[in-house]
């Protein structure tokens, strides 16, 4: 039985090796969210069959430390089901190393997470650059919020720069059809640069264009939770006209090749 | 009849009715997508999309008139199909006053009408000053009205649904991002419906299920544009009632097109 006849039953994808790259803790702001509460997002992952998510806290801006403590949280509330991605906010960069160190020490995190959008900062601030080199001493990989062409470009040149640093392009370029082409063609070329699935506006045959223009060892399984539905994500990659071994890859086998700290939690599998 | 046999599904598998289609080439469509009817009906089977209304995107590329003509020639002789027109005011005479329309979509066996007002399609305001006749005709025959909200906004679905409260207007692409007016505007009016092929916040079928009802919402996908798995599997594995869950599917949509009256 195929992986969508299987999903299609309504049953969790029990034997599977699904991990989410790209999730949220914490208060939805910009609306609602039943995510917010996050048991809720714990829920429907034990429900579709994610074995485990890395999540970061974007909104807490009256402190960023706050918001990597709110992750610690939650990771040691559910042990084996979540991995923190560190969060760093460029408009505060004191204490950035000691807050790395401390994160790092805790056990708890597995990458790091910026959003240059947000933070209206360009991909080559100095900030950036500092962190970037830290990922890649650590190897931590680092998940970026793409959304078009100007979060985009700059990997070409960082690829090459820092060669030890994995990059994730989360959203793969968002729905700017010229920054999600190149979001792909770069992907394709770079060995250290991937693509996730995150997107809210799950366009229509994209994974496949990714699968075959970058390859599916080059895409990760995100979903964006508790932003997005994580069954709708999972949705987009199941339903997908690629193969099941593909969508193996994308769901999870990529991610545990990736990220390294995850060996021991995965050990028997 | 509009449902097709074994369009009730089995027990525990969903069959559904696809309230938001379209074929037609686009301006600039992203790598991967289809135009093609065959590809559509591909993408349905492989869903278990047993039903879907359509329309043609040369109606608003080009013209109404043209692109309804080709939706009816696309849907002749497939059962999936059901034809939508798009429709707009008739205030210059290039289009058909409301009773002559409301006769060719008899004579067609045309259920549901689609308006894209925004100014990069067919750019007329929704207003009673423009709109008003139009709404009061499709009102009268019970003729399900489908628009994008992203060719309107809030304040004027309200209007439209306050001027009109036995029009059935079904809001479709509701992002994530506007729960909030979303649940607002159902609890305002009555005769909104929305599609579901956006929803995509958690839990957002049990939130709406258990303060809306599960009346309020029909199944879409938004094809080609959208992945059709990701309305499938949200509804699929929505914590709700299995009658809910069919309600959404496709009893809904099926509801509102044999109400309409020819």
């Amino acid at each position: 039985m195929t992986l969508k006849d299987r999903f299609m039953r309504g049953k969790p994808l029990d034997g599977e090796m699904i991990i989410d790259c790209h999730m949220h803790v914490g208060i939805v702001n910009e609306f609602y969210s039943g995510g917010s509460c996050f048991e809720k997002v714990i829920e429907k992952m034990d429900a579709t069959g994610v074995k485990m998510g890395f999540v970061s806290c974007l909104r807490r801006y009256d402190c960023p430390e706050n918001g990597n403590r709110e992750v610690i949280r939650y990771v040691e509330k559910y042990p084996g089901k979540l991995r923190g991605m560190i969060y760093f906010n460029p408009h505060y960069p004191h204490g950035y190393l000691e807050e790395f160190l401390y994160c790092r020490d805790s056990g708890c995190f597995c990458g790091i997470k910026i959003h240059p959008e947000i933070h209206q900062r360009a991909m080559t601030d100095d900030f950036y650059l500092d962190i970037f080199k830290l990922a890649g001493e650590n190897r931590y990989p680092v998940l970026t919020h793409t959304w078009d062409m100007e979060d985009v470009a700059p990997f070409n040149e960082l690829a090459e720069r820092f060669p030890d640093t994995t990059f994730i392009l989360g959203h793969s370029g968002g729905i700017s059809r010229l920054a999600f082409i190149e979001a792909v063609r770069l992907a394709g070329i770079h060995e250290n640069i991937f693509l996730d699935t995150a997107l809210s506006y799950a366009l229509y045959g994209t994974l496949q264009y990714m699968a075959e223009t970058a390859g599916s060892g080059k895409i990760l399984f995100g979903s964006d939770a508790n932003w997005n539905l994580i069954e709708a994500a999972l949705g987009r990659v199941i339903f997908a006209d690629i193969s099941d071994a593909e969508k193996k890859d994308i769901l999870g086998l990529n991610a545990k090749r990736l990220f390294g700290c995850l060996d021991g939690i995965f050990a028997a599998s | 009849m509009i449902a097709p046999e074994g369009m009730e599904g089995t027990k525990n598998m969903l069959a559904f009715f696809d309230c938001n289609c379209y074929i037609g080439r686009t301006e600039t469509p992203f790598p991967g997508t289809f135009s093609d009817v065959e590809t559509l009906v591909g993408n349905m089977k492989k869903c278990s999309i047993a039903k879907a209304l359509v329309w043609h995107m040369s109606s608003v590329l080009y013209h109404p008139v043209y692109g309804n003509e080709k939706i009816l020639e696309v849907c002749r002789g497939r059962d999936m199909l059901m034809p939508v027109w798009v429709v707009m005011p008739n205030h210059t005479h290039e289009f058909y006053q409301p009773e002559e329309l409301i006769g060719l979509m008899r004579e067609n066996n045309v259920r549901a009408v689609r308006l894209c007002p925004s100014a990069e399609r067919l750019n007329h305001r929704m207003e009673t000053w423009s709109c008003g006749e139009l709404f009061g005709a499709l009102e009268c025959a019970g003729i399900p009205v489908f628009i994008s909200l992203r060719e309107t906004d809030w304040n004027t679905v309200h209007a439209i649904c306050a001027a009109f409260p036995a029009l059935k207007l079904v809001l479709t692409e509701i992002h994530y991002s506007q729960t909030r007016n979303m649940f607002a505007m159902l609890s305002a009016v009555k005769n909104m419906y929305i599609d579901t092929s956006h929803l995509k916040s958690p839990y957002i079928y049990e939130d709406l299920c258990s303060r809306f009802g599960a009346e309020r919402l029909l199944f879409g996908t938004c094809m080609p544009y959208m992945e059709p798995g990701c309305a499938v599997s949200s509804l699929i594995f929505a914590e709700i009632s299995q009658d809910d869950k069919e309600k959404i599917a496709s009893r809904n949509i099926r509801n509102l097109l044999e109400e309409v009256i020819f």
